[in-house]
This record gives structure tokens, sequence and C-alpha cells, in this order.
């Protein structure tokens, strides 16, 4: 009977341990990765930017010659060009210029640019001095050079191609990437997805090799073969023979699989800007490629692809920047060619065994959407600072099915266990409860610092202020915006004055469909909701029903003016069957304006969000006849929607730095280009980009727009004034009252108006539902 | 010899308790304590939490609301399940295809239920196109107490199953002599259910009702699947405000709230045991 104790006792001990093991304390290590310093891994890959040619703008193509010289195709303001580098792109000299019938861009489009291994360069071009009728008629050219030489033209005639897809848009004989073998052959792939080894004396084509897929999205010649990428495999080809040889697994998972996955299309052209790009090593024993996750290694036959640089830490995470070429150097660095923001670059990365794997300062940084304009000021604030590690985690990533819902919970969840992010962008979240319950830290100090350096509209940046602490700071923003002919649209300020007009533009043209441009159910009632709700809410914040049932009733009256499609009531109903309300808008005022010119609407209702598109509002209202356009602005109040609202939160372990980079997205080095979202809070940004976009009223362009029934409509687009920007900046100045952003609030808005303009509730339904929930929800 | 079996048996209880006390009894003390602080900065607010509960008139009201849906729930399935499993085991015939039969809503995932309910009772789903078609008009099935009505036939229909399987197994462990002796003493089928049957399934009625009210808890999924955190105030369930709270960081409300529908649970079970064991001593 003993045993049966002990082994029972020994049981629970262990269960016990088990169990408890498991409950580790949290740990406080403020933002250190590795708190022991003798266990840290040390050694990483780091970036430094070669300074390129002088006048250089873009790099057309780069390569590692076979004696060791980097030859590189360029184009600047002089023209293009040829440059080598003896000292692995450290400094360049001029080799030569391309030949003078492909000089410069008014001479000549390139399609592709490839540099051989012994200094030969192959283009394939469009002739912009030709004339044509039609774009379409264009034909392509092929030229092979050597500076200091006679250029050749190469007369390819490629094969008469069934293939029909948009591949085929530029023609049969447009290359998409010219290639060298190691022994100097051209090979040339074509539109049609095929290779052609091409003749360079005769321009024939000696060999076909024909891929598996249905077009190529990049290739590398490995020794005498052809290693090439479709969008369904990579396969290794023998050059001389023309046949499949085998495929490459590790590859085909990393580069084909993945990006099928994540529904990426990966191009590799020969010249532009792709997402990656290859290079061999010196003993052609192992491929290295480069993508926005990093640089990769992978020794051919072999079966892993090891990542070697973290592109998380450097420019390649930047989405950005566009990859031309690799270069893997005899002295195991690389050379990257790329080209971002407005101009290109020279990245090279060397390996530093002194330095950390990783960066000691850690700063998370949480979000429930995905913004290219994030990671991109990310990228940037990390090259400024490679000891800090920007760790962005996105909530939704769209491709597990997780709801905003289920991602706020995992994010409370960890912020209260501790390991929580040190930043978070707030747009979706309950930012007011967030600064009810202590969860963000007062921010006022890095706003003090930009309001000092920079300037900032104030009304929008003291959305979350409260007794004189600031605990969140939207980045940008946007303000709601109506458009049309001044009898129409001049004294619009509210929903009765919009279904008034709208109305009477109906009695003046009772044939016209569309009075007020065309939105689905969700986006029309959201767009609504951000500009008008407030008007509908109490002091405490709850909502008047009184008041919400007029606005429903005009939403109804402004909404019937449109007709509506059959066929776009079912899609809507099923999307609501499924649950799912799009409460993204990108709807800004200047791409719908095209809608105002064509004719397709009276009312164009939108978003102002940039400056770059105020010469399409305006010339649209000079060509409309005196159209206006201005926000719904009352007795100089106006309303405007907050964007990328930044917190730092309190239980974060690394505050000061994620005050750094919440201080660098709010300069004017982040916020000037990156932030399409809106418009910067910061005033010199507006300042500087006003000043850009000004062209004091010359005619600067004409574009000629038809609609799908043929019809065409000429935009004379002038170039924008000062006095327009200048009353552009007084409606922002002018727009004090933040939109409502709660989520919760708006989704109940969105399903009840829905059921108003459905008509399966009347208006006095809907409005007692609404606040039935919305106190409910207050209440909580 | 009594005190060594004793020991003998803790000690096989023992692992399963550490598991209980780690995973359920110990969590639940932190929540007790974290009750009585501040949900971030962890101060020591005293009884505020509970306070503010008290006089939140969300958590009134989806208290009111589970209770009601208890009340209404429970009884209502006990009753069914009992007269389903009791004229099961009469008819003796087909026993095998009735538990099936009445088992199949527990095997359907609570995701394509609810996708059954969206068709069903959505104002443009299966029902309101019959009333339609029928001249009745619409019927808003989730709104006001219509939604209250749907969520439990949802419940009952899903549980009735399983709370008839256990009856049934409640009802074969009555032994056949008794009703034997008792049809020899004279008694009539309505005698034997009443003073044989039932008195015989007071120790299965704690057990079934337990799970039951477990069961009923669970409801909640439903109505956040078909309406989301915000359905109709009807069926606004206590699940739907800590959900809710768990959203808005109020940890403290959610706490304190626990700790009160903890009590309330238990003083709810004590009751049934206690009423239980009075009654089968009585007998």
């Amino acid at each position: 009977m003993k045993w049966k104790k002990t082994i029972s006792l020994i049981l629970t001990m262990t269960l016990f341990t088990v169990a408890l093991a498991g409950c580790k304390g949290a740990q406080d290590s403020k933002g250190v990765m590795d708190d022991n310093a003798d266990n840290r891994a040390m050694g990483r890959y780091i970036e430094e930017e070669y300074p390129l040619p002088e006048g250089v703008m873009n790099i057309l193509s780069m390569k590692q010659l076979k004696d060791g010289t980097i030859r590189m195709a360029a184009e600047g303001e002089e023209g293009r060009a040829v440059w080598d580098s003896k000292d692995n792109g450290r400094t360049w000299e001029m080799a030569g210029s391309f030949p003078e019938e492909i000089l410069t861009e008014s001479q000549a489009v390139l399609s592709t640019v490839a540099v051989g291994p012994f200094g030969d360069i192959a283009v394939n071009y469009i002739d912009t001095t030709q004339s044509v009728q039609n774009v379409d008629q264009m034909k392509y050219d092929s030229l092979l050079f050597s500076p200091g030489s006679e250029s050749k033209k190469l007369n390819i005639s490629f094969p008469q191609s069934d293939y029909e897809g948009e591949e085929m848009a530029g023609g049969e004989d447009c290359v998409n990437q010219f290639l060298f073998t190691d022994d100097n052959q051209l090979l040339a792939i074509a539109k049609d997805g095929a290779v052609y080894d091409i003749n360079q004396e005769t321009g024939e084509i000696e060999k076909t090799i024909e891929a598996t897929g249905d077009y190529i999205t990049g290739a590398v010649v490995v020794g005498n073969k052809l290693l090439l990428f479709s969008n369904q495999e990579a396969a290794f080809y023998d050059i001389a023979t023309g046949t499949k040889e085998k495929n490459d697994t590790a590859l085909e998972e990393k580069l084909v699989k993945q990006s099928q996955q994540d529904e990426v299309t990966v191009t590799v052209e020969g010249s532009g800007f792709s997402s990656l790009a290859f290079a061999l090593n010196q003993e052609k024993t192992a491929l290295y490629y480069c993508n926005s996750d990093g640089l990769y290694r992978h020794v051919l036959d072999g079966t892993v692809c090891e990542q070697i640089i973290n592109g998380n830490l450097n420019s390649l995470g930047n989405p950005g920047i566009g990859l031309v070429d690799l270069a893997a150097l005899d002295d195991n660095s690389f050379l990257v060619g790329a080209f971002g923001e407005d101009c290109a670059s020279l990245l090279h990365y060397y390996y530093d065994g002194s330095v950390p794997a990783m960066p000691e300062r850690e700063v998370k940084l949480y979000t429930l959407n995905d913004s290219p304009q994030l990671r991109q000021a990310i990228a940037n604030f990390q090259k400024d600072n490679p000891d800090v590690y920007l760790n962005m985690e996105v909530g939704i990533s769209g491709n597990n099915g997780v709801t905003a819902d289920d991602a706020m919970k995992t994010l409370n969840t960890t912020m209260m266990a501790g390991d929580g992010p040190d930043l978070l962008i707030l747009d979706g979240m309950p930012v007011d409860s967030y600064i009810e319950k202590g969860m963000l830290e007062d921010v006022s100090e890095v706003l003090k610092d930009i309001k000092k350096k920079d300037g900032v509209f104030e009304n929008v940046a003291a959305t979350y202020e409260t007794d004189g602490k600031v605990y969140a700071i939207p980045c940008s923003f946007m303000v709601p915006a109506i458009q049309g002919k001044a009898e129409d649209a001049g004294n619009i300020s509210d929903l009765k004055s919009l279904a008034e007009a709208g109305e009477r533009i109906k009695n003046r043209q009772p044939d016209a469909s569309k009075i007020l441009n065309t939105d689905s159910m969700e986006v029309f009632l959201g767009k609504i909701f951000q500009t008008f709700a407030h008007e509908c809410q109490n002091e405490d914040g709850s909502f008047s029903e009184e008041k919400l049932e007029t606005a429903l009733t005009q939403i109804k009256r402004i909404y019937e003016l449109n007709v509506h499609d059959e066929e776009d009531q079912s899609v809507l109903s099923v999307t609501e069957m499924q649950g799912g309300y799009s409460l993204n808008y990108d709807y800004s005022l200047s791409a719908r304006s095209m809608d105002l010119l064509m004719g397709s609407c009276c009312l164009n209702f939108g978003y102002w969000k940039s400056l770059s598109g105020l010469d399409i509002v305006e010339s649209v209202n000079e060509t409309i006849g005196d159209g206006v356009c201005h926000s719904f602005s009352k007795e100089g109040h106006g309303v405007f929607v907050p964007c990328t609202i930044a917190g730092i939160s309190s239980k974060g372990k690394n505050q000061e730095d994620a005050k750094a980079f919440l201080r660098y997205l709010l300069s004017g080095k982040a916020q000037g280009g990156f932030f399409e979202d809106g418009f910067s809070i910061n005033k010199t940004v507006f300042d500087a980009e006003a000043e850009k976009e000004i062209n004091h009223g010359n005619e600067a362009s004409y574009l000629t727009i038809s609609n799908e029934n043929g019809e065409t409509v000429d935009l004379t687009l002038r170039g924008i004034t000062k006095d327009q920007t200048d009353a552009l900046k007084k409606i922002l100045e002018e727009a004090d009252t933040p939109a409502i952003t709660d989520s919760a609030l708006q989704a109940v808005f969105i399903e009840q108006g829905v059921n108003v303009l459905k008509g399966t509730a009347t208006a006095q339904e809907a409005a007692k539902e609404i606040v039935q929930k919305v106190n409910l929800y207050l209440s909580e | 010899m009594k005190n060594c079996k004793k020991w003998v048996g803790l000690c096989f209880l023992l692992p399963s308790l550490a598991g209980v006390s780690v995973f359920v009894l110990l969590p639940f003390l932190d929540v007790t304590r974290r009750s009585f602080l501040e949900s971030i900065s962890g101060k020591w607010v005293g009884l505020k939490n509970y306070k503010n509960i008290l006089q939140n008139s969300a958590f009134r009201l989806a208290a009111d609301n589970t209770i009601r849906f208890l009340c209404v729930c429970i009884p209502l399935l006990l009753f069914l399940s009992f007269f389903l499993a009791y004229f099961i085991s009469k008819s003796g015939r087909h026993v095998r295809v009735f538990k099936s039969a009445f088992l199949m809503p527990m095997a359907i995932p609570v995701a394509s239920v609810v996708l059954v309910w969206k068709a069903l009772f959505h104002d443009a789903g299966l029902l309101n196109s019959l009333f339609d078609s029928l001249g009745l008009g619409t019927v808003h099935w989730m709104r006001g107490n219509l939604a209250f009505c749907v969520l439990s036939f949802s419940y009952i229909w899903k549980n009735i199953g399983y709370d008839m399987i256990l009856w049934l197994a409640a009802l074969d462990s009555i032994s056949p002599d008794i009703y034997e002796a008792a049809r020899v003493d004279g008694a009539n089928e309505r005698q034997c259910l009443l003073y044989m049957t039932l008195p015989n399934m007071r120790p299965a009625f704690v057990t079934i009702s337990v799970l039951s009210f477990l069961n009923a808890m669970k409801a909640f999924r439903e109505a956040y699947l078909v309406a989301g955190n915000y359905p109709d105030k009807n069926i606004y369930l206590l699940q739907h405000l800590y959900n809710n709270w768990f959203l808005k960081l109020s940890f403290d409300k959610m706490a304190a709230a626990s700790v009160v529908t903890a009590l309330a649970i238990l003083c709810f079970f004590s009751i049934l045991k206690k009423a239980s064991g009075w009654r089968m001593h009585s007998l």
C-alpha cells in the first residue's frame, strides 16, 4: 500500500512543479533584449551607404565583372553613362557614355539593361523620337554596346505568340530581362515567358528554353545552367540543351509558394525596381537573394535558405525601396543597388563581429492594421539609430481570420502581463478608454518639441489633451468636404442643407441617376458618421434620440436621391450577412472629383487628404464652371478625422526610445512624403509641400478622361496658387472638432443606418436602437 | 486502518486537486485581490470597484438578463428532457435512434449553428421569406423579446439531447424490481412516476442541473457570434459585459463582477445541494 502512496505523492509533486514552472515572473529588462551580456550572440551585417557618382539619379544595372571591377549602368541629369569601381563600390570612375541614340530619356525609354561578365551592356528600349499614332504601335529595339566601342543594334525577331495576357501589352519585341552567361552568351526573357538564346552577331534566336508556369518571375545564370523562377516553380535548365534538369525545393518554398500564399507577385526585371535581387558567390556554390525580409544564402543543392541579414534592421525592410541589383563581394560583404523615396542609393553591408546580433535596445510598436508608410518611417529611423530595433507587430494581418476584437484582446493581455508594446498606433482602438484607465503616457513634452521646432496644427494636436496632458497625437488628419457648382454646393453645411441641395438638383435634372457620388451603404454611412455624428451627441457623450432621428431622416432623403442598382443591393446584403462592414475609407476628394467632371455625379462628398490633389480639385472646379469645394464648417468651426494616432504605453519598458521614435514620426523628416493618409500635423511640412506644389497658375498639363461609354472630357490641369494653398490651410485650421473615431459607435450607427436605408426600420426605431446600444456602451 | 484509507483517498485526489488549484483556485484568488485594486496602476481602492459595478446599469441589465435566461431555460430544459427520456425509456423501441437524433445538435459546431440562425432569423432570412409569402409581413426576430426567445430555443434545442441521455442513465439505474413490487401492490403508471421514479431522480437532478447551468453560461457564444458585442438589450448577458470590459481594459470592474458572480453561483449550488440532500435524507 505504501508504494501507491509514494507514487501518488511523487506524481502530485511533479504536476505542481510542472504547473508552477510555467508561471515565470515577468521580465524587467527595460527594453534591453538580453540581460546577460556573456550569453548575447554577437555579430551582424551593418548597413552603410556608399556615395553614388555625382549626378546619378537612377541605377539601371550593376554587375561584378570577371576581373573584379563593379560596373554600373546609370542615368542622371546629364544622361546615361557607365561607371566602374575598382574598390568594391566605394569610388566610381566613368567608363563611358551610353550610345548617342539612347543617351537621354527624351531619346529612348529603357525596358531592360544588363551588364555582362566582360563589361558588355545589352539594352532593350523604345525610341521615343519615332512618330506613331498609338502607344501600342511603338516598337522596341535592342542594342549591345561596350563603353568606348561601337554599339551594335540587335534585330531580334521573337516568334509570333498567341499569349494575350497583360504581359504582352508592350509588344512581342519587348524584352523583360536580358541575361549574360559566364561565357558572355546573351539570353533574353521575352514577354511570352520563354527564354531565348540570342546570336549577338545576327540577332537570330538560336535556342528557346520554355519554362513551366504562366510567366517567369526571375532568372539567374548559375555556371552552365539557368535557374528560372516562374509562378509555379524554381527549376534549373541546361543552357546548352534548353532542357529542364531539376527543381530547387528550398527556393521554391521560400520564393514561389510563400509569394503565392501572400498573394504577392515577385517580379524581376533587368532594369527598374523589383522586390527581389540575386547574386552568386565567387565560387558559384551559393546563391544569395535579397528582398524586404533581408538577405538570404542558399547553398546550391542544399535544402535551406538561411537569413544572414535581417531586413527589419536596415533599409531592406523599407517598403519604399526597390531593388535593382545585388553583388556578393570577395570580402564577404554585399552591395545592393536600390531606388527609394526619390533617388537611387548604393547600400553596402559588411559584417561586424563586435556588435550584438540584435540591437540592444528594442522598441515594440503595435498597430491594428499594417501601414507601408509606418514601415518606411521605421526603416528610416533605424538607419539613423542602428542601436535601436523597432519591432512592429500588426494585429490584423489579413490572412489568419483575426478580427479587431481578437487582436485587441491579445494586445490587452500582453500589456497587462507587462510584455506589451512601447508605442501604440491607436487607430481603431478605444483611445478614450485607454486614456481613462491610465494606459497611455503623457507625451506633451514630445509635442512641445515639435511645436517649438516646426509648429503644428494646434486644433488637431490637442485632440487627446486632458487636464493639460497630451496622451496621444494624430500624426495626420483628413477633412470631410463637399465639391460641386457654387449654386448647388455653396451653402451646404449640414445634412439638411445637403439634402435640400440634392433635391434642388434632382428637380432641375430629373434624369440624373446619381446626385451624390456612388458609395456602398456602409461607406456612405461611415462618411456621414465621421462628418456629422458629433452634432447628435449630448455633452456627456451619449446620443440625442431626437437629433439622431432627424439625422437619419435626412440621410435617407439624401440616399434616395441616387438611383441604386439592384446588383449593388444584393452584394451589400451578402456583405452584411457575413457580418463585415468596411470601416476603411479611402475616398479622397481629388480622386472622386473626376466623377464630377465626367458628370457621373453632381456633388462630390469626400475627404481632403493631401495637397497633391489640390490642383485636380481646383482644375475640375474651373472646368465645370463656378465650381467650389469647402468643408462642412459652421461659424468658423469644422470637423476633422484624426489618423495614425500614436501614443506611448505607460506599461512599456522602453519609453525613452519610443518617445524618440514618436518625435521622429512627427518631424518633418518622417512626415514629408511618408503619410499619404492625410495632411501632416506638422505645419512646416504643409508649408514646404505647398511651396513645392505652387506653380503660380501656369497651365501645366492636359488630361483627357473617358468613361466606360467612350465619352471623353478634357481637363486642363493648372498649377496651384498661393491663394489656393492659403485657403486650404485656413480650412485645415478651422477644423477644430474631431470626428468620432470609436469603431464600436460607428459600427452601431452603420448597422442601424443600413436598416433605415433598406427600409427595414424607421428613422425613429433606428434612433431608439442606436441610443439604447450607445448608452449601454457608455454605461459599461 | 480507516485513517490509512482516508490518506490513500486523499493521495488519489491530490493530482486533480492540484490542477484545479493551479488553474482555477489560485487565479481566482488573484482575481479577488485585483477586485480591490485599480486596473492599471494597481492602487488599493477598497470596495470602490464593487460599488461601481453595483451602480453600473450595464452590469445590472446583464445580470438581470442572465438570471432571467437561467430561470426560464434551465427548468424548461430539465422538464422537457426528463419527459423525453421518460417516454423513450417507456416506449422501449428505437431508443438508439432517438438518442442519436437528439444528440445531433450537440455535435454541430457553434459556428454552424450561428449560420443556421442567421439564415433563419435574419430580417431577410428564410422565416421572413416564408412569412412574406404568406402575407404576414416581416418579423424582427433578433429584436426585443423575440431575440430572447430565439436564444432560449437555441439553448434548449442544443442541450436537450445531452440532458435526455443523463436522465435515461438515471432512469436505467432504478431497479425494475421496485416497479414490479409497486404494480403487485396495485400502483398505476401515474403513481409509479410520482412516488417511485421522481424521488429516485433527485440525486441525478443535482448533477443534471449543474451541468445544464454550466451549458447555459455558454449560450453567450451563439449570441455573440450572431449579434456581436452589442446585441439586443434582451440578450445582453454577463459574458458580453466581461468581453467588452476586457476590450476597454476595465479589469478592475471585471474582477469585482467575477467575484460577485462566483459568490452567487456558489450560493445557488449550495442551496441546490442542501435542498436535495435534505430531501434525500428525509426519504
